[in-house]
């Protein structure tokens, strides 16, 4: 378990660090994602959720579920080109579980990536301790939460 | 995904009622946030709020500090464009270079027309 400014980000998890969206295959060729709990606290107060429509595609960088604050709003965007396969119909009716339980009960989505290329760009392991560290010293995600 | 072009129009919109100023400016942040293209035109009397310090002297909300400027700006870096109309403008006796940063220009009554028209267009007016 990695430990990055008073958050565990578990390190059988694949991460999309730009976007802050972790991602656990589920053995079918699907996996399930949802926020980091370092971007849910960023996040504060959740009002609504709307994931992506079933069935429907996405792109890399591209949004695929979509959170909402009574000030601010945030698109979560995919690490690669997939459909949406199923939501988590529990976080619509309870947004506040992602700040909650992000990495458990606040799961956002299950998802099927198109292409075998995936797992390009995520990372995993004991890298992600380090990775995420100096993602957050470049500062990089300011631009997004200014 | 759908490139389909969101254009929002603030025509019946009137920045002496607060609590009508927060939605619009709401829809475009999420709608640029959801990768559609967002314009948004501010014309009749909303059309004062693309000029400088009007906006930021407006709080949607009694008591909280959030303006509809801060609004304007959340939906600008999500990626929405503004625009002012140039008669508009004429009639406050206003120019461009009395248009806030987050406004890209003007946006005549021909092109909004032809946008409204186009099939790749979704319209919204607040």
């Amino acid at each position: 378990m990695a430990r990055v400014q008073d958050h565990e980000f578990p390190e059988h998890l694949l991460y999309d660090i730009e976007n802050q969206i972790w991602y656990s295959p589920l053995g079918d060729g699907t996996l399930r994602a949802g926020f980091t709990s370092w971007a849910a606290a960023l996040m504060g107060e959740v009002l609504v959720f709307t994931p992506k429509r079933l069935g429907h595609t996405f792109e890399k960088n591209r949004w695929f579920a979509m959170v909402e604050g009574g000030k601010w709003i945030g698109a979560a965007r995919a690490g690669f080109d997939g459909a949406v396969v199923a939501h988590n119909e529990n976080l619509v009716d309870k947004p506040e579980l992602l700040t909650r339980d992000a990495f458990g009960d606040g799961w956002m989505l299950i998802v099927r990536p198109i292409g075998d290329d995936w797992q390009t760009g995520l990372v995993t392991g004991a890298a992600i301790g380090p990775t995420i560290e100096s993602w957050i010293a470049g500062g990089s995600y300011k631009d997004r939460t200014a | 995904m759908s490139a389909r072009r969101l254009l929002i129009v603030l025509m019946n919109t009137d920045p002496r009622n607060p609590e009508e100023l927060g939605a619009p400016f709401y829809y475009a942040a999420v709608a640029a946030a959801m990768d559609h293209p967002v314009d948004v035109l501010c014309t009749a009397t909303a059309g004062k709020l693309m000029l400088k310090g009007v906006a930021e002297a407006i709080n949607v909300k009694p008591g909280d500090p959030m303006t509809v400027y801060d609004w304007i700006k959340e939906a600008h870096g999500q990626g929405a464009k503004f625009w002012a109309c140039p008669a508009n403008l004429e009639m406050f006796g206003k120019t461009e270079a009395d248009l806030i940063p987050e406004c890209n220009g003007v946006m005549g009554a021909a092109a909004m027309i032809q946008d409204v028209m186009g099939d790749d267009c979704r319209v919204l007016t607040f």
